[in-house]
């Protein structure tokens, strides 16, 4: 399935773009989405553990499936103020 | 309005006057200072991620209009690149009276600056940068992957 990751604050200068579009191979879950863009790009795994998750105006958990299409928000540790 | 790319205006904050039996009316403004953590800090770029982050302050005023008692309750930020001075956020409450305007202003800025996805990136006088670092906003990570 075809997912698209978008970037936000630190993740952004680590993955060196907004966003990126991924055709992940055997996802379900967020969690497993995560896991293969880890794999693909290992320079994002550490901080992908303090990411939130969001898809559109909400967050979603590791365990929440993930359908085709999808975009998924990595919000990384937030420092508003 | 929550996130602005334009300069904050407190008078459009300080407009409402639908409340007349509020007697205590806080205001709380955050400029942007020249140093942090020991370094000289010359500018800042905030960012956000709007669908969230306009929610969830949408949210932090309903919820401390009814935690504190303080109908009107408003906070505004700014995106974008920042001066020195410049303000990043204003948050205005009225209530009936002095201590719950300032509570309900006290926490809300609390709550915008460790819940909403807004990202701060300091530009030092070095030529450096970097992003400041905040407040993890997971809620699942009793399940711990990736």
């Amino acid at each position: 399935m075809n997912i698209r990751f978008e970037f936000f604050g630190v993740m952004q200068r680590l993955a060196g773009g907004a966003a990126l579009e991924v055709e992940l191979k055997r996802s379900v879950t967020i969690a497993d989405a995560l896991d293969e863009l880890a794999a693909l790009r290992p320079e994002l795994r550490l901080e992908l553990t303090r990411c939130a998750v969001a898809s559109g105006d909400a967050i979603v958990l590791r365990r929440d499936g993930i359908a085709d299409g999808s975009t998924l928000a990595l919000l990384p540790p937030v420092a508003g103020g | 309005m929550y996130l602005s790319e334009a300069p904050l205006s407190l008078d459009a904050l300080l407009a409402e006057r639908e409340h007349p039996d509020c007697g205590g009316l806080a205001i709380f403004g955050g400029a942007v200072r020249d140093h942090h953590q020991g370094r000289a800090v010359s500018r800042l770029r905030y960012t956000a991620y709007a669908p969230l982050a306009e929610r969830r302050m949408r949210d932090i005023e309903a919820i401390a209009r009814d935690k504190f008692g303080a109908p009107y309750c408003r906070v505004v930020h700014r995106v974008g690149l920042l001066e020195i001075g410049d303000v990043a956020i204003y948050c205005v409450t009225r209530a009936p009276h002095r201590a719950e305007a300032f509570a309900a202003c006290r926490w809300i800025v609390d709550e915008v600056k460790h819940t909403v996805p807004i990202w701060k990136e300091e530009f030092y006088a070095d030529g450096t940068s970097a992003f400041v670092q905040g407040c993890c906003i997971r809620n699942d990570l009793e399940h711990s992957h990736a």
